[in-house]
């Protein structure tokens, strides 16, 4: 966001509480999801976002547009029942679990979102491609336009596979990957942004880290998607008797390094903490300071209790 | 800014992947005002 923000492109975050409702997000209660909706925004802005240059847009102020309903049809009509189906995923759902005629609405009130809110570029995560396909390919055909769509990864969860090595086979791989995704129901396989940094520690170094795997494991992921776009340099502390300090400049290099066996996970680890500690500050920071959002933290830690 | 620097900027990490790339360097070529959104779930921790 913040980088498309910076090449000059408006931003709009969409706080879809519809969707969490049809999703059911909060056992389906809408007065918590907007309490949710106000905490997402804190949260965004806690991570430097700049509050003068994205739109937050609430759907209550677009849906009562009776065009956006047209729209939601307009794309209906170009979907199957089994290509909704197969869309669901994008609810962070299986097929087997759209019991209900809302989860087939989902993906068509997504796709008429775009068209309702004059998207170009639609900047969602991977899980997300298949409305953003749909809206490509369909979107001219129904007189609307086709939008760009920039995916952007999702961080591998710092838990163990359920099953480990990978299985070879693409459709096994794919599914077992999808199910080890950072979840914040698993609080274990993912780094909060207001983490402490004594969480950050414990959950790093616990984390899954086999010596010299560089496909999946979740403490390069991290080091790729998020030290590497922070520091030109990332520094790796390390006692003498182990080989003295290491720093790199790429991912690539420390990648390599890595693979050949030359950097211990437990090194990695540490420093990988402490670059999140480090980045992490000013949102926690936010989040202690700001009597708003501190109280939205408050009744989001609350809502997880009485779940 | 130029456009490469732009497209350098929409395409480093966490992007994994951009379907009609060259469609958006034809827009930022053409200095089109482009609108991008994100849209999240509010949900709980």
């Amino acid at each position: 966001m913040r980088d498309l923000i910076e090449a000059g492109i408006e931003f709009r975050v969409y706080l879809a509480s519809w969707h969490a409702w049809i999703n059911k997000k909060l056992g389906g209660n809408m007065d918590k999801i907007k309490e949710a909706a106000e905490h997402f925004k804190h949260a965004f802005i806690a991570c430097g976002i700049p509050k003068e240059k994205v739109r937050f847009i609430e759907p209550e102020e677009e849906y009562k547009e009776i065009s956006y309903w047209e729209k939601v049809l307009a794309v209906s009509k170009e979907l199957t029942i089994a290509r909704a189906l197969r869309t669901v995923e994008i609810m962070g759902r299986k097929q087997a679990d759209a019991l209900h005629v809302s989860d087939l609405i989902y993906t068509p009130m997504q796709v008429a979102d775009i068209f309702q809110f004059d998207i170009d570029i639609c900047q969602l995560g991977m899980d997300q491609r298949k409305a953003n396909v749909v809206a490509r390919e369909i979107g001219e055909k129904i007189g609307f336009w086709k939008p760009i769509c920039v995916h952007t990864h999702l961080l591998q969860g710092l838990a163990t596979p359920p099953i480990w090595p990978l299985p070879s086979d693409p459709t096994a791989q794919k599914e077992v990957l999808a199910s080890i995704k950072m979840s914040k129901s698993k609080p274990d396989t993912c780094i909060f942004i207001y983490d402490s940094p004594e969480e950050i520690k414990r959950k790093m170094s616990n984390a899954f880290c086999p010596a010299k795997e560089t496909k999946f494991n979740p403490v390069l992921d991290i080091a790729k998607n998020i030290v590497f776009r922070e520091k030109e340099v990332f520094e790796i502390k390390r006692a003498e008797r182990f080989g003295g300090d290491l720093q790199f400049e790429s991912y690539e290099s420390l990648e390599k390094a890595f693979a050949d066996g030359k950097l211990h996970p437990a090194d990695l680890k540490l420093a990988t903490a402490d670059v999140l500690i480090d980045v992490l500050t000013p949102v926690r920071e936010y989040f202690e300071k700001n009597e708003d959002a501190k109280w939205t933290l408050e009744m989001m830690n609350k809502f997880a209790i009485t779940r | 800014m130029d456009v490469e620097t732009r497209m350098e900027l929409i395409k480093r990490a966490p992007t994994e992947e951009i379907i009609g790339e060259e469609e958006l360097r034809q827009k930022l070529e053409n200095e089109e005002k482009l609108v991008a959104y994100n849209g999240f779930e509010p949900s709980g921790n």
